[in-house]
């Protein structure tokens, strides 16, 4: 009898125990909100318009822009709280396709201070073969014999030298090349809260750390250490949040 | 009254008799017709080739492969019976014709854009209703009223009538299936046998900046799909000024799509235009001949390419052995690929 007792009081305090954390729960329950973002293109204030030499680096160098890929990946969102959110996946984006949103989903609603993301891909993801095989992906290829992995950007145009136009191909690739990207600006994940626009600014990539010459620089750089080097520093800063 | 309700029950009997004869005079195809229920075909590649997209409007089937080879190889897609895909799309010749400037059907399914100069562009399903409608202008009535046509459309797409679409639909699906991806230099990248001093050679050279050819021709299908100025030319006119005469954007003169190098050994014609008529042409070509233009590929003018690529004749010897390793004889022989009929 009395063993019945304590088994009853055990099962009541247990059920009372189990309702108060599930109130508790309930209580600090976070609403969660797919953040949409969006990247655009821009040479300082204008709008990026592809293969017209009509733009001017700190260096001088009147150039256009007839190719843009790049990865984006492992994007990290911290709170006002200093909590964060990391994502692993890796985009490619091709700026001269059709404009696509990017959908980071279930953030905790709320104000948040900064993303953290790279151009390019972190040496774990940077090895031949490692991301899916599919046509984007085969393209951006950085060969084996060259030391494997991937393209992390593509920047490609043409430069006029005198009365003369060039090629340029600013081709960033390797562990040590990788551009992390830190934005601090506030922004709210909430419910319909405006699409985040990230804005490149190709000017960026010739400029800050190391003014970039396309004369004296390298054009092409894939097998230029100091020349992918300096586009990895500058590349530093070349995106911004409208 | 006895005698009235037998006429009315001999009456009603034939109404339905009548009524179930001429139901079946109208409809006598779909009545014999079996259920319609296509069996989903799986698409396998070699492990180096990238993952395939498949539009979900057109899911590929083995109904649907089947009725795409059968018109592949069926003349009458030409309003006058004379010529079929196959006619110029030659399976051992690497489905395109030697000697002339054809493109090879190979590997199409991953392309988004098509044509010597890239004007059709999006899905194979969009080339392939450009082949029906603007190149062979298909008189569709020939393959309504042919013997068997009619069920081979109901089997793929649950309907016998014939139109550009489900042609174009079919032959989309047949050609997803025509994949290259078993040559010498696939066995290779896959670790399965090796290649020879002067293929390893002509590998380096093309994977590395020596020749630099990968950026275009990128692993594995050896094309990146996409429009180029190789510098053929420095001057523009007709059809050498490339998508330029679909675009009028000067941005476009001499770009063409960049040709799949598969199989490139059984060719003897090289370029939109046959300009070439050797692999040692189209070397050379790269090696000493880049013309400028304004339009120019910027991977054409990177500073050692102002001046050629200084190959030796050894380096050429072996770049040209390393390119014939992409002959792929288990395409050019596949049984299922060939001609049905």
């Amino acid at each position: 009898m009395k063993t019945n007792k304590i088994v009853l009081l055990g099962a009541i305090v247990f059920i009372l125990l189990g309702t108060l954390s599930c109130k508790k729960e309930k209580d600090t329950q976070v609403n969660t909100f797919d953040v949409k973002m969006c990247l655009a293109y821009q040479v300082d204030n204008s709008p990026l318009e592809y293969n017209t030499v009509k733009y001017t680096n700190a260096a001088g160098n009147n150039y256009s822009v007839s190719k843009l890929q790049f990865y984006l990946s492992s994007f990290v969102f911290e709170n006002n709280e200093g909590k964060t959110f990391t994502f692993d996946s890796v985009y490619y984006v091709d700026a001269t396709a059709p404009a696509q949103l990017y959908l980071f989903k279930g953030l905790p609603e709320g104000s948040y201070k900064s993303i953290k993301f790279n151009i390019g891909l972190d040496a774990a993801k940077n090895k031949s073969n490692t991301l899916e095989n599919t046509v984007n992906n085969q393209n951006m290829a950085w060969p084996e014999m060259m030391g494997g992995g991937y393209h992390f950007l593509k920047l490609e145009g043409n430069y006029k030298s005198g009365n003369e136009f060039f090629g340029f191909n600013m081709h960033l690739g390797k562990n040590n090349n990788l551009v992390p990207i830190s934005l601090n600006q506030e922004f709210k994940v909430a419910v319909n809260a405006p699409i985040l626009q990230l804005n490149m600014n190709i000017n960026k990539w010739f400029e800050g750390a190391y003014t970039y010459d396309l004369n004296t620089d390298a054009s092409y750089t894939m097998t230029d250490s100091l020349a992918m080097n300096k586009l990895a520093q500058n590349g530093k800063n070349v995106f911004s949040i409208k | 009254m006895k005698l009235s309700f037998k006429y009315f029950i001999i009456l009603v009997s034939l109404v339905i008799a009548v009524a179930a004869c001429k139901k079946k005079t109208q409809d006598n195809i779909t009545t014999e017709l079996p259920p319609f229920n296509p069996t989903p075909y799986v698409i396998e590649t070699p492990s180096n080739l990238p993952k395939m997209e498949v539009p979900s409007y057109n899911p590929t089937t083995v109904e649907g492969v089947y009725l795409g080879r059968k018109l592949y190889y069926e003349k009458l897609m030409h309003p006058q019976g004379t010529s079929s895909c196959s006619s110029c799309h030659i399976q051992n010749e690497g489905f395109t014709t030697r000697g002339t400037n054809i493109i090879s059907h190979v590997n199409l399914g991953y392309h988004s854009k098509f044509l010597w100069n890239g004007e059709i562009r999006g899905s194979l399903e969009s080339a392939m209703m450009f082949e029906v409608e603007e190149f062979f202008k298909t008189d569709f009535t020939k393959l309504q009223t042919h013997s068997l046509y009619p069920l081979l459309f109901y089997k793929a797409f649950g309907t016998t009538k014939i139109d550009a679409q489900k042609c174009a639909f079919a032959l989309a699906q047949f050609l997803r299936t025509m994949n290259s991806g078993n040559s010498k230099f696939d066995r290779f990248v896959r670790h399965e046998t090796m290649l020879s001093p002067e293929e390893t050679e002509g590998f380096s050279i093309f994977f590395t900046e020596k020749g630099d050819c990968f950026h275009c021709h990128s692993m594995s299908l050896t094309t990146d799909g996409d429009i180029h100025n190789i510098g053929l030319d420095s001057v523009f006119n007709g059809v050498n000024a490339g998508y330029y005469n679909v675009s009028h954007s000067a941005a476009d003169y001499g770009k063409f799509r960049t040709p799949t190098l598969r199989n490139i050994g059984l060719k003897n014609t090289f370029m939109h235009d046959s300009r070439f008529q050797s692999l040692e042409e189209v070397i050379e070509h790269y090696n000493s001949g880049v013309k400028h233009s304004p339009s120019l590929d910027p991977i054409m003018t990177k500073p050692s390419k102002q001046f050629g690529l200084n190959l030796t004749q050894q380096d050429k010897q072996n770049l040209k052995a390393f390119l014939l390793t992409l002959t792929d004889s288990t395409f050019l022989n596949n049984s299922n690929l060939s001609d049905p009929n």
